[in-house]
């Protein structure tokens, strides 16, 4: 019976080994308050490129990547990780290789042409042409991740079959912010350079303020942290007393 | 009396968790990718080649033939070449015609010509010659015949005339389009 078993397994795992698939990979590491972001694998368009499976797409492909987002930090004790996309608005947010073969608008015609869905743990948070913002206009959450946690987000990419000869060897641009809020639990995580005004849209991964005023840190909410320390110190004091009182009591 | 004691408990563990969990504080980090789709094409040379070798030891190409006699067996060997990254299917077309001395023109038959069409590597259907073969990145076609023969039976109206027989070459993705060359879809001219 254990021999079965034995084999049973082995089989699993030849069936689980072989079998194919078309999908490729990507990761997006957040390595905590120094070194941020990472991705992988980029490209030779791109450094920071998650489409390595988007390449020399053909008419009528439908191109899968799964990428991979990671909390690799070991300094948040946990952290929350958005995505949305980003219009291109002039030039320099595009990269010199793409320039090379193709401007704003002829990019963004290019793009229209296709079509992607975005999942996010089964749920679809963009379906659109790339050249879009659709579901990913505003930050969305990805997920809230641990320390080693990770989750998948899966793109597939559709090229209609009637696309034409004017749309050979194009290129086009889907630019992606992720935003991580690293939290530390009674302690309050200070930007290295905080006199530094950055804006969420801007790629330097420098530590900023929220860019959601709902969220952001303000002088009202240390208020609320140090109104909540001094409430608890009262509620335990009332408490010593009542149990004091109350042990009095029974020795009387 | 311990309805208090419980009272009391519960009121320190209520503040306690209002300790832990009021205290969270977090800052952000944020980053842009730079994400790139591209596509490929297709793209194919003709080339028509002879028999003869130059000193360089290739192939010398085809050029017009003047003086041509009834009988002459003229080397002409057309072939297809793909340049560019996607994986092709090949089909080739052969016209011919004939330039009067008067000036006066007329497409006439290619087969007056006796072509050696090589009809195992290619499929005849509706006037094209399909390659039955898919052709990737710098593959080159066999050629679709090697010799042009000047018919013997060639009549006077001819005499000074100017024969063209004009070979066109056309491709179409492999990616997506039917499992052979004959099943594929979306040549140029459809």
């Amino acid at each position: 019976m254990k021999h079965f078993a034995k084999i049973t397994a082995a089989l699993l795992l030849s069936l689980i080994l072989s079998t194919p698939t078309s999908a490729l990979r990507s990761s997006v590491y957040f390595l905590g308050q120094a070194d941020q972001f990472v991705f992988h694998p980029g490209t030779s368009w791109s450094d920071t490129d998650l489409f390595d499976g988007f390449e020399g797409a053909m008419p009528g492909d439908s191109l899968t990547e799964e990428i991979n987002i990671r909390n690799a930090s070991n300094d948040c004790d946990y952290v929350k990780i958005y995505l949305k996309a980003a219009k291109h608005e002039n030039h320099s947010e595009v990269q010199e290789s793409v320039l090379e073969k193709e401007n704003i608008a002829s990019m963004e015609d290019f793009l229209s042409q296709l079509s992607m869905k975005v999942t996010s743990n089964g749920e679809v948070i963009y379906e659109a042409s790339p050249d879009q913002l659709d579901g990913l206009a505003n930050y969305v959450l990805l997920g809230t991740y641990n320390p080693g946690d990770s989750s998948t987000l899966n793109v597939t990419l559709n090229i209609p079959i009637e696309l034409g000869n004017k749309y050979m060897h194009r290129v086009g641009e889907v630019d992606w912010i992720f935003m991580a809020e690293c939290y530390v639990n009674e302690e309050i995580v200070e930007p290295d350079n905080p006199d530094t005004p950055v804006t969420p849209d801007e790629p330097s991964g420098e530590p900023k303020p929220l860019p959601n005023p709902n969220n952001a840190k303000t002088l009202d909410e240390i208020f609320k942290f140090v109104g909540i320390f001094i409430a608890s110190m009262i509620g335990i004091s009332l408490a010593v007393l009542v149990i004091r009182r109350t042990l009095q009591k029974e020795e009387k | 009396m311990n309805k208090r004691k419980i009272l009391a408990l519960a009121i320190i563990a209520f503040m306690c968790a209002l300790i832990v969990g009021g205290t969270s504080a977090y800052f952000t980090f944020s980053d842009r990718a730079h994400n790139v789709i591209t596509t490929s094409g297709i793209a194919i040379e003709l080339i028509e080649d002879t028999n003869q070798v130059g000193v360089d030891g290739r192939a010398i190409p085809f050029t017009n033939i003047t003086d041509a006699m009834p009988g002459d067996v003229i080397s002409k060997i057309p072939k297809v070449k793909n340049i560019d990254d996607g994986d092709a299917y090949i089909r080739m077309r052969v016209t011919a015609n004939v330039n009067y001395p008067d000036g006066e023109s007329n497409r006439i038959s290619p087969d007056m010509f006796n072509l050696d069409i090589d009809v195992t590597n290619w499929q005849s259907s509706n006037g094209y010659y399909y390659y039955n073969q898919e052709l990737s990145k710098n593959q080159i076609t066999t050629p679709l015949f090697t010799t042009v023969t000047i018919p013997d039976s060639l009549s006077d109206q001819y005499q000074g005339a100017t024969f063209s027989l004009d070979v066109y070459a056309e491709a179409v993705q492999v990616a997506n389009n039917g499992s052979n060359v004959m099943e594929a879809k979306g040549w140029p001219k459809e």
